[in-house]
């Protein structure tokens, strides 16, 4: 089924729950705005159609894992904005554009409405699947939620090591993606050698995409608070490791007053960081770090003994990440 | 002692032998610092440590070129799941 049909139906299907669940018109009128209002692509169902692919993959059908599909799109939507809430950025998006108290009664609200978008599998009375979503998606809302806690914890120390952050990205980001890949294995009925490795394929895909996230919000002042945060994102984290000497004792100055507050970062300043990125191998870095992992992406999905001709859409979609 | 003698003694000094997050970040920190060693890295003896970062590190600066020009600064893509 082609995208935009199956765009169709897990829009039909999130309706149908959403009816059912017999909200308010203003959380509905809420819900519906957010639906994919991050899509950077114009692509929907970023996250319903990752499991999909997953579940085709090892099945060679995909209709089998709408259900968890849904629930991934919603769980992956409240963590979205939980995230958003801690990080108080993306101000365009339309959960931020509420207040805060209803920003987080909205991701309570999604996160249950994934659970009720599981519990459809027991109308087919699948209550093995139903039992196995259910404990990937929960084990998933603890460990981001556990990678959330720690980059918080993160903000405040004055050194993070890079496998500190690596280890932190992998909870925070990789277990997202993981999630997905692993509920549309699972659904797809693949072996559980299969589901291990679809789920380390998830894991290096959720890095890379918080590596390219990390590397292209930076330097991005205006819409992004990374460094003024003190967020210890990749690129930080790498300048914290590399730098010695008098180039570090100012890269901690400049880490400091832009904590102290955006008007004492100021243009000069943002040039001077802009500059130090430049000079000392940002770029380069995060772009090795992402290869690294598109690499190990791309022998996961090689090595799984499935039909050649089901491996293009994981390949290209590995590869037109690059 | 040839070049590549020093470049090996170089790579092991480095740790590069046994890649790590840690390693990886302060070789393309050397690079960067010193792009004579982009040479180094292109050659055959060294390709023969068959280190995936290390080709990795090859693709990326073969491709990346140090110009101090903000453009350099560029993104990495959305792609088609962002």
């Amino acid at each position: 089924m082609i995208n935009f049909q199956m765009d169709q139906v897990i829009s039909s299907k999130i309706n149908k729950i959403l009816t059912t669940a017999q909200l308010s018109p203003e959380m509905l009128r809420m819900i519906n705005s957010s639906l994919n209002a991050d899509s950077g692509t114009g692509e929907l169902f970023k996250w319903a159609h990752l499991t999909l692919m997953n579940c085709e993959f090892v099945s060679g059908v995909s209709e089998v894992a709408l259900p968890g599909a849904i629930a991934m799109e919603l769980s992956a939507l409240a963590a979205d904005i939980f995230d958003d809430i801690q990080d108080q950025d993306n101000d365009d998006l339309p959960w931020r554009q509420i207040p805060t108290a209803n920003a987080m009664n909205l991701a309570i609200c999604l996160s249950m409405l994934s659970s009720e978008a599981v519990s459809t599998l027991l109308d087919d009375k699948d209550s093995r699947l139903y039992r196995e979503i259910c404990q990937i998606l929960s084990h998933m809302w603890i460990t981001a939620s556990d990678g959330q806690f720690q980059e918080v914890l993160f903000d405040t120390r004055e050194q993070v090591t890079l496998n500190q952050y690596f280890e932190m990205v992998k909870r925070k980001s990789g277990s997202l993606a993981a999630s997905a890949c692993k509920i549309g294995a699972t659904s797809g009925g693949a072996t559980e050698s299969i589901i291990l490795q679809l789920e380390q394929f998830g894991t290096n895909l959720g890095i890379m995409s918080q590596v390219r996230n990390d590397l292209n919000d930076f330097l991005n002042f205006e819409n992004k608070k990374d460094f003024v945060s003190n967020k210890k994102t990749l690129p930080y984290v790498y300048l914290l490791h590399i730098l010695k000497g008098r180039t570090a004792k100012q890269f901690k100055e400049l880490a400091q007053m832009a904590g102290n507050g955006l008007q004492r970062f100021g243009k000069e300043e943002q040039d001077f960081l802009k500059q130090l990125a430049i000079d000392e191998g940002v770029v380069p870095y995060c772009r090795v770090m992402f290869e690294t992992f598109r690499e190990k992406s791309l022998e996961i999905i090689q090595a799984i003994p499935v039909p050649e001709n089901r491996k293009k859409k994981m390949i290209k979609l590995v590869e037109k990440s690059v | 002692m040839d070049f590549m003698s020093n470049n090996i003694i170089y790579l092991k000094k480095r740790g590069v032998i046994k890649m790590n997050y840690e390693g990886i970040a302060e070789l393309v920190h050397d690079i960067v610092k010193n792009p004579k060693n982009i040479l180094s890295l292109k050659h055959t003896s060294l390709l023969e440590l068959r280190t995936k970062e290390f080709k990795i590190i090859q693709n990326v600066f073969s491709k990346y070129e140090v110009s101090g020009d903000v453009v350099t600064l560029g993104t990495l893509p959305l792609g088609l799941w962002a």
